[in-house]
């Protein structure tokens, strides 16, 4: 009998060895993993453990705050819809959007960390403060930015074309992320669609603001000058369908630079063609379009048309920006920047700094510079070019009193309805200080209904960004 | 200095220390500027444990020195845990404790006198029939399973008594039939031993049916192979036994929804995470939350599961103490269930020897059944883990199963004039 | 509490538990070097000089290692005395040396006159008292 015992007892000892093989399956194994499941309550639990870091704009005016009632911390979001998309929310049961998501880490003191704090504080299960973030955007431009825009939808982006700093960032409708859980069924089915934020994701054809990169393309290319001259009858048949100016107006005999501040559509086809689509196509790529910007946001890249839908003369929508390219307002305010810097691209940023609760900078933003992609010289025609559209062209509607605006206006036809209007621009136009882009949906011409939004964002950040 | 002639006070100090800072870090984290009394109380009933071993050395003990100082260790781990989730519970579970140690004694008396406790087999078969019955019969449902009896001032588990009998009777009757197994003719000896096999498989799967109780039924499965395997020798017996069981569960998982859903939650704990998969996928997200040195005492976050003080308290001990502190757990179980069989092995009588291993097995077999469905390797089951989970029935039953083995011990280890 | 004391307590509690399997394992690796090592030490012998039993006095027994002394049969130091129990007491080798230890036997176990409540050492010369047998150790060292 001893001989089974022994037998059974060994049987026994095997099946414990395999529960520690279980344990240590689930505890050093997939534990790492399974830990940072988001199904895992304990995430949240511990996000409760810390006080959660402020967003703040560029004057510390705070956008997000997190103050402790009743040993419950509260996410508060003292701006109300004025920020809602740029800064976003964070509610325990929603989940997170916009930087309170991709600025968690930070704002949650998670990162920055050195392992003995991180060891220390959770080994004692103190709670902690996390760290306040320090935005580029002012609350002022967005204020005057989301007012000018009226309660229409659409969209406003503003930059500081000399490092990138984002200075407004609109996306209309909004809502309240202080009322987000009273309103959150009405909001998701909201044929508006208000949690949408546009600057990043709305995704729009650019209409006659995309004449900036085809002129672009064909100055680089010498395919033409300023001053080659082109006759418009008013239409011309592409593939027995016509293409029109905006009102069906005949422009006669006019140079090129006249052809963009009156934005013909018939020059900038004949334009296209001698281009050619690739070339085009590669111009719109190194301008941004169709790649998804590099942002604290996520952000939409968009949709450039491919090469053999462009082929030949496929590319007179391209040409003025119609067909099947799509481009977000960030990916517009960015193109209009590397006109702004001369012919150099940008990187947008909107997190300054990071700070202690104490105002400790524990990180500060370095701002890179980008590659250029124009000659100087074809960037100050264009430019030259703009401000006559502002000052007599298309755009007048946006020019300001002693202030030399460049900009381009766009209308981009939209399936069913009026168009979108577009406006693009940059002033002081000599030393930009403010790049601006505008959408508003369906609302009419970019020269009527846009150009007055951006130069009334304009005129605001001048005044406040020197 | 003579080390085995008392219990080995090292052993002891490390197992009170442990158990004292685990009260004081709890106390620090979760209960802070509460009353001391409840610790008080269970370091109290702690030290009990070496006070009852050193009165027994006094009175000639001569049994193994080891499992004492072991059941201390775990008991006091469970009391920390407890306290931490549950002070009442903890307080209430201390008690039983005492009520345990009680029936340890009792039981160390009679198995002190084997011969005699190996004589009332047939009251041993009484007793589980007439507690099976009148479970199925009068059964209180609590926590999904039916395996309750109210008698009124109090309720108990009869599956706990149960398998104290089980095992008693199984050393006994196997005992006797010892010799007769290798002398006798095959059918007769198939007769003897299919009786109480098939009686104790269709007590399962009827316990598994009517009680919902699967960690009873694997339970007492386990208990009657593993002594038929011990008692005779005979593998095919406990396989057919153990092929019989699963066809027999596949069956009622195939007619019953509420084995079926068992069975489903264990294949697939995260389909239904928020509804059946519940228990299981939390207690899986506090094993991995607890990683490999632990969250600490009182500063993870076990309370999340459902029924973690009784079913899953090693969840907890794997969240707050890690991987090191279950590992730990999982080494403890294996000394005592090493010492266990040690004391089979030591025993020069059948009966001593069935009773000892039978006694191992129960007490590894619970361990392996709880733990195996915390770490989803088995269905999770409602069985509290030996010493350690929350449970007055089970607490009481094990330590009578204890007092049942050292009797054993002493009682060997005297008779061949030799010391454990 | 001080933060450092909860610190050091969260890791001490691992160490303990840790601490307190190592220790287990010891004692039970102690246990079969006692078994088996321990034994080996020069013999000794027991030789009997007065007693009232049906034991030939000046009869001598050798001890090697472990020895039970009783009235079994079964044992290795049998006393034919009515005063002696069954197993009444041990011999056994722990630290190099013999060590005299009473079995829980009915009338006890003297060593030198006095009834031994622990294990005692026994040094050469010494008089056991087991039962009504009296019992002379002798353990020469030579070295």
């Amino acid at each position: 009998m001893t001989g089974r015992i022994r037998r059974l007892a060994g049987f026994l000892l095997v099946l414990f060895v395999l529960q520690a093989l279980g344990a240590a399956y689930w505890q050093v194994w997939v534990g790492p993993r399974l830990a940072q499941d988001p199904r895992n309550p304990r995430l949240l639990l511990a996000e409760e453990q810390v006080e959660r870091g402020s967003i703040l704009d560029r004057n510390h005016v705070p956008l997000a705050r997190t103050h402790v009632e009743a040993r419950r911390a509260i996410r508060e979001y003292p701006t109300g819809p004025l920020f809602a998309h740029l800064v976003g929310y964070r509610h325990p049961r929603l989940g997170k959007a916009g930087l309170e998501a991709a600025q968690d880490g930070i704002l949650l003191g998670t990162a920055e960390r050195t392992p003995w704090e991180e060891w220390r504080d959770r080994a004692l299960g103190r709670r902690r403060r996390g760290f306040d973030v320090v935005l580029t955007v002012d609350r002022e431009i967005q204020q005057v930015a989301a007012q000018a825009l009226g309660g229409r939808r659409g969209a406003v982006v503003a930059l500081d074309p000399r490092d990138g700093a984002l200075l407004a960032m609109v996306s209309a409708p909004s809502f309240d992320p202080n009322l987000l859980e009273q309103n959150w069924a009405v909001l998701r089915q909201d044929p508006a669609r208000p949690l949408l934020n546009r600057a990043t994701h709305g995704l729009y054809p650019p209409g006659s603001t995309f004449k900036v990169v085809t002129m672009a393309a064909a100055l680089s290319r010498r395919a033409a000058d300023p001053d080659t001259r082109f006759f418009c009858p008013g239409f011309v048949l592409v593939r027995g369908r016509p293409i029109l100016d905006f009102g069906g107006r005949a422009h006669g005999s006019l140079t090129l630079w006249e052809a963009l501040v009156w934005s013909c559509n018939v020059t900038f086809f004949q334009l296209g063609m001698r281009v050619g689509g690739s070339i085009l196509r590669e111009f719109a790529a190194a301008f941004g379009l169709g790649e998804a910007p590099a942002f604290e946001l996520p952000s939409e890249a968009g949709h450039l048309p491919d090469p053999e839908e462009v082929a030949g003369d496929g590319v007179a929508q391209l040409s003025f920006g119609q067909g099947s390219l799509l481009v977000t307002p960030l990916q517009m305010a960015l193109l209009t920047a590397v006109l702004a810097r001369g012919g150099v691209r940008i990187r947008p940023y909107t997190v300054a700094q990071v700070r202690t609760a104490e105002g400790e900078v524990v990180e500060r933003h370095r701002a890179k510079s980008g590659e250029r992609i124009l000659a100087e010289e074809v960037a100050r025609v264009l430019r030259d070019t703009m401000v006559e559209a502002v000052a007599y062209g298309t755009g007048r509607a946006a020019a300001l009193p002693g202030v030399a605006v460049a900009g381009k206006t766009g209308t981009a036809t939209a399936s069913g309805g009026p168009p979108h209007a577009w406006f693009i621009g940059f002033a002081p136009a000599y030393q930009p200080r403010v790049v601006v882009a505008v959408v508003v949906e369906r609302a009419g011409t970019g020269g009527r209904v846009a150009a007055p939004v951006a130069r009334e964002v304009l005129r605001r950040a001048l005044e406040r960004v020197r | 200095m003579v080390r085995t002639q008392l219990a080995d006070p090292v052993l002891y100090g490390f197992s009170l220390a442990l158990s004292l800072g685990g009260f004081v870090m709890v106390h620090t984290v979760r209960h802070p500027g509460d009353s001391l009394m409840p610790v008080g109380y269970g370091v109290l009933v702690l030290l009990s444990l070496p006070v009852i071993h050193l009165a027994l050395l006094r009175s000639g003990f001569r049994g193994d020195g080891l499992v004492l100082p072991v059941t201390q260790t775990l008991v006091g781990l469970g009391l920390v845990e407890l306290y931490r989730l549950q002070p009442a519970g903890m307080v209430r579970q201390a008690t039983w404790v005492l009520v345990g140690l009680g029936g340890f004694l009792l039981a160390y008396r009679a198995a002190s006198r084997a011969e005699r406790l190996s004589r009332y087999r047939y009251l041993y078969a009484a007793s589980i029939l007439v507690l099976l019955a009148s479970t199925l019969l009068f059964g209180v449902e609590r926590g999904g399973a039916r395996q309750w009896l109210d008698l009124g001032f109090a309720s108990f588990q009869p599956s706990e008594v149960v398998k104290v009998c089980l095992v008693l009777f199984l050393a006994s009757y196997l005992a006797e039939h010892h010799r007769l197994f290798a002398l006798r003719p095959p059918q007769e000896v198939e007769r003897r031993i299919l009786v109480p096999v098939a009686a104790v498989l269709g007590a399962s799967l009827l316990i598994l049916v009517v009680q919902r109780d699967l960690g009873g039924a694997l339970l007492y499965l386990s208990i009657v192979l593993g002594m038929v395997y011990v008692g005779t020798g005979r593998v095919e017996y406990v396989a057919t036994g153990a092929l019989a069981f699963l066809a027999g569960a596949g069956v009622c998982a195939a007619l019953f929804p509420h084995v079926r859903a068992r069975l489903e939650v264990w294949v697939d704990p995260w389909r239904d995470l928020a509804g059946s998969g519940y228990q299981l996928g939390q207690a899986l997200f506090a094993l991995a939350s607890g990683g490999i040195a632990g969250a600490g005492l009182g500063l993870g976050y076990p309370e999340l599961i459902p029924a973690v003080h009784t079913d899953l308290i090693f969840a907890a001990i794997g969240e707050e103490l890690g991987y090191a502190g279950a590992l730990g757990v999982i080494l403890l179980y294996m000394l005592l269930v090493t010492r266990g069989f040690r004391i089979a092995l030591r025993a020069r009588r059948a009966f001593s020897q069935l009773l000892a291993a039978g006694i191992s097995l129960v007490l590894a077999a619970q361990t392996l059944l709880i733990l195996g469905g915390s770490v989803r390797l088995i269905p999770l089951t409602g069985i509290p883990l030996p010493f350690v989970g929350y449970g007055g029935s089970a607490v009481v039953s094990n330590f009578v199963l204890l007092g049942l083995l050292l009797g054993v011990s002493h009682h060997e280890e005297a008779l061949h004039g030799r010391r454990a | 509490m001080s933060e450092l004391v909860l610190l050091l307590l969260r890791y001490l509690l691992l160490a303990l538990l840790f601490l307190f399997l190592y220790r287990a394992v010891r004692v039970m690796q102690e246990e079969l070097r006692g078994a088996s090592g321990e034994t080996s030490v020069p013999p000794a012998t027991l030789a009997v000089e007065e007693t009232e039993g049906r034991v030939r006095p000046g009869q001598v027994f050798v001890i090697s290692g472990e020895a039970v002394i009783g009235r079994s049969p079964e044992v290795q130091v049998v006393l034919a005395d009515e005063f002696t129990s069954h197993q009444h007491a041990r011999l056994v080798v722990r630290g190099g040396r013999y060590w005299i230890e009473d079995l829980g036997s009915r009338n006890g176990t003297y060593l030198n006159g006095q009834r031994i409540e622990a294990p005692a050492p026994l040094a050469d010369g010494d008089l056991v008292r087991i039962g009504s047998t009296t019992l002379r150790f002798r353990w020469p060292t030579w070295a």
